[in-house]
């Protein structure tokens, strides 16, 4: 007979729960901190966060930091961003830009150019999408999470997240398209 | 959409990600931020998993489980009130699957000030994972060694403790170290020792030998 105990589960999810707590702790204040621009405030956001990752202790593969770091740092800037607009510091409308910048304002740095990747270009407009785009498209082809498992992290529906996901690569081809990136890229 | 464009977007977002990752590490590398006695306090309750009740007293309970548990022979232990040992002023009680550890009295809260315990053992290849900061009634330090072994080590006012235990019914007895009386369960690879000094209750819990906890138990001051 196999029984398991509850609370912060077993021993082994405590103790990997006090990992993610010092390996993560301070890049979590960090990014909240600047999106914040509180670091008092930003201690309640990684505290809350903490809270909410032990119900996803299990989910958690420590030695891909990466896809650790995705999943952290979705609930994060998920809990930054309601605080925010709880507090009223940023507006509550539909947001329908998808970039930070315009995409004319991304150029290629020079050896970018040179080379002409499609890649490198493509590499830019992805780290400039906007939240919960980039972290969409992170948690779908680093993590390989369905919109169901997304949607949990961001509190919303998996059709939202299908939205988000649909609109995001929408404006990332069309981004290159911009840019002359082309026939021979299928885009 | 077209299959290349899938492809290299699956590409070039699995390297955003690695790179975005990298950039705050890197910026947060040397990070001096130092976080407040509220937020410490904070993320050790949690750690401790603090159950804060409305009553006027407050009982924390820990609950320490170690493995999966096979029972191997249901006769010794069933879920009986009378299947119960005392150990000074401990009562270990057993149930079908695990054993529960508690204070034999019912102690008004404590205005003793918490005096942590320091062990001057500790096994080679041992490294502190996590320890509490600034406790002020109820130590505990997890110690990391090489091939998933680990040490845990607990110290708390004994009215404010509760430690529930999975037990698999292969090993428990009593053992004298230092002239006090101690529980020692056995639950697979994992021993636990189980004593009261003075006001505390301590519990020292690990994969590693037996006679190293001892060792450790007996570097105690």
């Amino acid at each position: 007979m196999l029984i398991y105990l509850m609370a912060l589960d077993t021993e082994e999810e405590r103790i990997k729960f006090v990992r993610l707590y010092e390996d993560y702790r301070n890049r979590m204040h960090y990014t909240a901190s600047i999106l914040l621009k509180s670091e008092i405030e930003a201690e309640d956001i990684v505290h809350d966060t903490f809270l909410t990752l032990t119900d996803y202790l299990d989910r958690i593969d420590e030695k891909d930091s990466v896809g650790t770091w995705n999943y952290i740092v979705t609930i994060l800037k998920n809990k930054c961003y309601n605080f925010l607009k709880r507090n009223k510091r940023i507006e509550l409308t539909e947001d329908e830009e998808v970039f930070e910048q315009p995409v004319e304002m991304y150029n290629l740095l020079e050896n970018q150019l040179i080379k002409e990747e499609a890649e490198e270009f493509l590499n830019t407009l992805i780290k400039g999408l906007k939240y919960p785009y980039r972290e969409v498209i992170y948690l779908q082809y680093h993590n390989k999470l369905n919109s169901r498992q997304i949607a949990e992290l961001l509190r919303t529906s998996p059709a939202n997240v299908r939205k988000i996901s649909s609109r995001a690569r929408e404006q990332l081809k069309k981004g290159m398209q911009k840019k002359g990136y082309t026939c021979e890229y299928g885009f | 959409m077209n299959m290349d464009f899938e492809k290299l977007l699956e590409q070039e977002a699995r390297k955003a990600a690695r790179q975005d990752y990298e950039e705050v590490t890197e910026k947060t590398k040397d990070y001096s931020y130092k976080y407040s006695k509220a937020f410490i306090q904070k993320m050790n309750a949690m750690i401790h998993e603090e159950k804060r009740k409305a009553k006027k007293k407050r009982r924390w309970h820990i609950l320490l489980v170690a493995a999966i548990i096979l029972i191997l022979n249901a006769g010794i232990v069933l879920a009986n009130d009378d299947l119960r040992e005392k150990v000074g002023e401990l009562i270990i009680q057993f149930f079908d699957d695990n054993i529960h550890i508690r204070s034999s009295k019912e102690i008004a809260d404590s205005e003793e000030i918490f005096r942590q315990l320091h062990l001057g053992y500790v096994p080679k290849g041992y490294h502190i994972l996590y320890e509490t900061e600034n406790p002020t009634t109820m130590y505990d330090v997890y110690y990391e060694g090489t091939n998933d072994n680990y040490i845990t080590f607990m110290q708390g006012f004994k009215e404010n403790v509760d430690v529930h235990i999975t037990y698999d019914g292969t090993g428990r007895k009593k053992v004298q170290v230092n002239g006090k009386e101690l529980y020692m369960i056995k639950d697979g690879n994992i021993t636990s020792y189980y004593y009261e000094d003075g006001e505390y209750l301590i519990t020292l819990s690990g994969t590693e030998k037996e006679s190293e906890l001892i060792k450790m138990l007996k570097s105690l001051k």
